[in-house]
């Protein structure tokens, strides 16, 4: 479904992100990729939509090729791909329901996004991405004035308003507590498993990979550290990921 | 005890001070300021000051009124047009909604030119341009509104979260719908309050417009003034007060309201 290709992203201060990665990531997979801060994370995932563009070597996604993609193609490929923030970058005044429409712009004419008409069937299908995340309820109600959860479980509803085949999530639970985080991972994991969308997720809590990841995936300074089955992973292989001994911090804590 | 060294006055406090008495001083002298004038004025209240205090009240609303309405009407037209036209201009002239540098530089230092000149000299511009009269002012005005708004817009989109932006880019987005559903509404609000502020400015601005013939009250101050009929420019300026001073309560109080 995804395949990097030898890629390398360095930024323009110099700055070497990612260091000739090469990596497949199957149709339906629940990836979960750990690192420190710093160690490319964010990058890897946003080459998948070409938010990063890789300094060399080339990202598919669904068989086209997002590095080499012209501007309309990208917009077509990105439509396919839904992706969650850390800070959740939802439009703070406008209504839940309008941020979640957001997910639909790629499908219908700016005239129309503009002007705010949009047809039933968007209307439709992004309270079915409420429902999808039971947050209905707050459809007209302004995204400030949801808390932390709710407004990333709105972040969810907005990228599964595309319909996407893929769905990336750059550190979703980082600003949330232990319990909201544990509520958003278990919505990110039946989506995957209901709907079979490719996930993949940066995560820094050692315990919540653990806990909800298939496959997992290391990066030390931006390069592939790890690659294997979360059940297989030990201590030693954390250590090695994070270049020293595991600290308190590392986890989310307050197991179920 | 080691007490530190007192650092020296900085290089611009030494020259500044003293350049900023003296260049007042010579600029007393040149300009000829002396009391002198106020006292040859006052013995001459004849012509000055006795009809200043005499205010013709009648003449004022049966000739002023209309005028001073018509100040008003250019004023808030001005406003709105000028504004409006902003809007877009201003998303282009900001780094954050705009990726392209050349047209960015272009948008901004076009903005920038407009603002440089001076309101009364578009209003001379435009007179020449479309003829004596109102159409003049407004044009006048729509150019000092719309380089405001630009400048004060375009700088509060520079500062606003990029993040509901990059979300929406991330979907596939169009550039335009992106900004329009993520960007727009996080400055709607600062674009009313500039709105009321630039209306204003607008009123107090269109009261002079008239002194080169672009149209409202100002016409009928310059002439009176001309003439001498203090008397009449008396009520004028009460009225001009009383309409200006309220108009600007309101726009204050509605800023506060949205803000």
């Amino acid at each position: 479904m995804i395949e990097f290709k030898n890629v390398s992203v360095t930024y323009s201060g110099g700055v070497k992100a990612l260091k000739n990665v090469s990596l497949e990531i199957n149709e339906g997979d629940f990836l979960i990729i750990v690192g420190m801060s710093g160690a490319g994370k964010s990058t890897l995932l946003r080459t998948i939509n070409n938010l990063v563009k890789p300094s060399s070597g080339s990202v598919i996604v669904d068989g086209k090729n997002v590095t080499e993609a012209s501007k309309k193609e990208l917009k077509e490929i990105r439509s396919d791909i839904g992706m969650i923030f850390q800070t959740f970058n939802l439009v703070n005044r406008s209504t839940v329901m309008k941020n979640v429409l957001t997910g639909r712009l790629s499908q219908v004419s700016t005239l129309r996004s503009i002007l705010g008409l949009w047809p039933n069937e968007d209307k439709e299908i992004a309270f079915e991405s409420l429902n999808k995340v039971e947050i209905l309820e707050k459809a007209y109600v302004r995204a400030s004035n949801l808390s932390g959860g709710q407004q990333q479980r709105v972040g969810i509803a907005r990228a599964l308003a595309q319909k996407p085949k893929v769905m990336l999530a750059d550190e979703p639970v980082a600003s949330l507590d232990p319990i909201t985080s544990r509520v958003v991972m278990q919505y990110l994991k039946q989506i995957n498993q209901e709907l079979g969308i490719t996930t993949v997720v940066n995560l820094h809590f050692l315990d919540l990979a653990k806990e909800f990841g298939e496959r997992l995936i290391g990066l030390k300074d931006g390069e592939l550290v790890y690659d294997g089955k979360v059940h297989d992973v030990s201590d030693e292989d954390f250590e090695n990921i994070y270049g020293r001994a595991i600290k308190s911090s590392d986890l989310l804590g307050e197991d179920e | 005890m080691n007490k530190p060294k007192k650092p020296l006055p900085s290089l611009l406090s030494i020259i500044g001070y003293p350049f900023t008495i003296i260049f007042t001083i010579y600029s007393f002298l040149q300009i000829g300021f002396n009391l002198e004038d106020f006292k040859t004025n006052l013995q001459n209240r004849k012509i000055v000051t006795d009809p200043l205090f005499n205010p013709k009240w009648s003449w004022a609303f049966e000739n002023a009124a209309q005028a001073l309405v018509e100040t008003i009407q250019i004023a808030i037209l001005a406003s709105i047009l000028g504004c409006f036209i902003a809007l877009p201009l201003a998303f282009y002239a900001s780094k954050a909604t705009n990726q392209s540098t050349i047209t960015y530089s272009i948008y901004k230092s076009f903005l920038n030119f407009i603002r440089t000149i001076p309101d009364l000299f578009w209003a001379m511009l435009f007179t020449v341009a479309v003829g004596l009269g109102p159409f003049a002012g407004v044009l006048a005005l729509v150019m000092f509104s719309m380089a405001i708004m630009g400048k004060l817009l375009s700088e509060t989109i520079d500062s606003i979260d990029l993040g509901p932006l990059e979300a929406a880019k991330a979907s596939g987005a169009k550039h335009n719908q992106a900004v329009f559903t993520s960007a727009l509404p996080q400055i709607l609000p600062n674009f009313t309050a500039y709105f009321l502020y630039i209306f204003e400015l607008c009123i107090r601005a269109s009261v002079i417009l008239g002194l080169v013939g672009a149209g409202g009250v100002g016409r009928i101050i310059e002439t009176q003034r001309i003439f001498l009929r203090f008397d009449r420019i008396t009520p004028i300026i009460v009225l001009i007060l009383i309409a200006v001073i309220s108009i600007e309560q309101f726009s204050v109080w509605l800023r506060r309201k949205i803000l």
